[in-house]
């Protein structure tokens, strides 16, 4: 039985006029445990494929299925980090991710609530503007809240639309090595949309491409782990495995490429 | 800054020279209340520095016209005798302001709490508001200054009149703001809130409730000058007590002392209220200068 499974999922955006928007006919399985990397270019439908897995876009057909069950809306066993923050701007950093606990259930003493808002600030590195409002926060430190508060609603699936988008290279490594290691001692299933084929190679189990509106390609990632930014590079298997990604990711662009210049 | 200082200073003590000084050509209440206000004018000015300037010379001209006796005796009474009204007619005074201010706050309440609470669910739910968007926009823009002497004659009572009047002026434009904010709530909002399985309720009190909170206060800012202003109108009508009452009530008898002394009782008392508000609304919706 698989955590994560759509049988067949159709979704069109009602307002669009245009059937090429949204998703066709994509059948996907992860297992619990499993980091899933969804790349594709800009506009192929990532996030709409990420909002289905949360409940929030209905398939016109098709069926989300989560531990063998049906689902039809969303549910407090996926925490969501959207591409856009979309933090509550009335309240402060620290308030937004103490909602998103409350809303978990998994603490009733307030004290323990603000603990653990106070544990991921911190690991997030915002310590220092938990009580600022969203509207005086940078983009990077609203994403960060995000993460932060998707951690914190302890949900077995993760569901990320390019959580780290927005951040320095930095503080990038840090949140990629905090999300990698979380994940592989709770055991947590994540979706996780990327532009980076270097942030997918550190982070995933298996790599998925998108073409508009498809899956085109699975591709399992079997470097070993904990990996490392440097150790990676010296894995054998590393180089093999990004230019396959590469070539896949740039199938298109390179073909067209092909044609007038050999670079 | 240090010029308007000295001038406010020596406009104050001008203004006490004169009231000592200059003899009365008539027969004057005791100076001791006007005397104080001018004290606290000029003490409010020492610790603001804010321009109050104007004021004090405003009062100073007043005074000296009357004085001089080039003003008329009953239209424009000198201002100690203005003032003096605040110590005799203090009781009534007070007894207005609260019996004004209890009605627009029952007013005001009520309007507020059905505003948000039929606001919500028509701007939440798309079908009712296009059902009930447009009587609205058709109901809403009569002012309620129209209607006030009809309601006033209508309604069994003065106290159901004036609470209906002043209900009708703050209902509307909280009714309106409230559901065209809840019906272009920012989608994503929503969106993040329902993937952390926000219940029903929580998404009225929990998103939308404090999502539409600046437009509320804002609303209210306007609407209360409104309010106040039906509330003063409906007074004048067919009160027993309250400040436009009071007005009212000396001006049928052509004491303008006293009727002068009532209308810058409301003043003050709008003023503060406004401030007030003011204060209410920064304290309410800090999030929004961020
Ligand atoms: N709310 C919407 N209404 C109508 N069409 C939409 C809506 N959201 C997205 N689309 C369309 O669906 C298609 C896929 O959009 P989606 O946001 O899933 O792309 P994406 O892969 O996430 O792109 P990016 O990498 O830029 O985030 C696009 O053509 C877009 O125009
Ligand atoms: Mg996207």
């Amino acid at each position: 039985m698989y955590k994560l499974e759509m049988q067949d999922i159709s979704y069109h955006y009602p307002s669009s006029q245009s059937r090429s928007a949204g998703i066709d006919h994509i059948s996907l399985q992860i297992p619990a445990g499993e980091f899933c990397c969804l790349l594709g270019p800009s506009g192929c439908g990532k996030s709409t494929l990420l909002n289905v897995l949360a409940g929030l876009n209905h398939p016109q057909s098709g069926r989300l299925l989560i531990d063998g069950l049906v689902v039809n809306g969303p549910g407090l066993n996926r925490a969501v980090v959207f591409q856009h923050y979309s933090l509550f701007p009335w309240l402060t950093a620290r308030q937004n991710i103490v909602f998103g606990i409350r809303q978990s259930g998994q603490l009733k003493d307030r004290r323990e609530q603000q603990r653990l808002a106070s544990h991921y600030l911190e690991k997030t590195g915002l310590s220092h503007a938990a009580d600022q409002y969203p509207g005086s926060l940078s983009g990077g430190m609203q994403q960060r809240v995000a993460i932060a508060r998707a951690l914190a609603m302890n949900a077995d699936i993760l569901l990320m639309d390019e959580p780290f988008g927005a951040l320095d290279p930095r503080t990038r490594a840090e949140l990629q090595l905090l999300l990698s290691r979380l994940c592989q001692a709770q055991q947590k299933t994540v979706v996780f949309v990327t532009h980076h084929i270097n942030e997918a190679l550190l982070l995933a189990d298996r790599v998925m491409i998108m073409s508009p509106q498809q899956l085109a390609t699975i591709l399992p990632v079997t470097l070993a782990r904990p990996r490392h930014p440097e150790t990676l590079l010296a894995d054998p298997a590393y180089p093999t495995l990004r230019r396959q990604l590469l070539s896949l990711f740039y199938h298109q662009v390179a073909d067209e490429l092909s044609e007038d210049a050999s670079l | 800054m240090k010029y308007g200082y000295s001038l406010v200073t020596g406009l104050y003590l001008l203004a006490i020279s004169v009231v000592w000084l200059v003899p009365a050509s008539r027969s004057l209440d005791s100076p001791l209340a006007y005397l104080s206000l001018l004290s606290l004018i000029e003490l409010a000015f020492l610790i603001s520095y804010a321009r109050h300037h104007q004021k004090s010379s405003l009062l100073l001209i007043w005074d000296i016209l009357s004085r001089l006796n080039l003003t008329h005796p009953v239209l424009l009474p000198p201002p100690e005798n203005v003032f003096h009204v605040f110590i005799t007619q203090r009781r009534l005074m007070i007894q207005g302001v609260i019996s004004s201010l209890k009605l627009l706050a029952a007013g005001t309440g009520l309007a507020l709490i059905t505003g948000v609470a039929l606001g919500l669910p028509v701007g939440w739910i798309p079908r009712l508001r296009q059902v009930v968007l447009p009587i609205a926009n058709c109901l809403s823009p009569i002012p309620p200054l129209v209607y006030t002497p009809y309601v006033v004659a209508v309604m069994p009572s003065f106290k159901a009149a004036s609470i209906f009047v002043i209900f009708c002026a703050v209902f509307w434009p909280t009714f309106q703001n409230m559901a065209y904010r809840a019906g272009n709530i920012d989608r994503r909002i929503i969106q993040s809130a329902q993937v952390m399985a926000v219940s029903t309720p929580g998404m009225l009190f929990k998103v939308i409730l404090p999502y539409c909170l600046p437009g509320i206060m804002a609303s209210l800012n306007g609407s209360i000058r409104v309010a106040l202003l039906c509330l003063t109108g409906a007074e004048l009508l067919g009160a027993s007590s309250g400040l436009g009452y009071f007005v009212k009530k000396y001006s049928d008898y052509a004491d303008y002392t006293k009727v002068i002394a009532g209308i810058i009782l409301m003043g003050a008392v709008v003023t503060l209220l406004i401030s007030l508000l003011r204060r209410l609304q920064q304290v309410l919706v800090r999030w929004q200068d961020n």
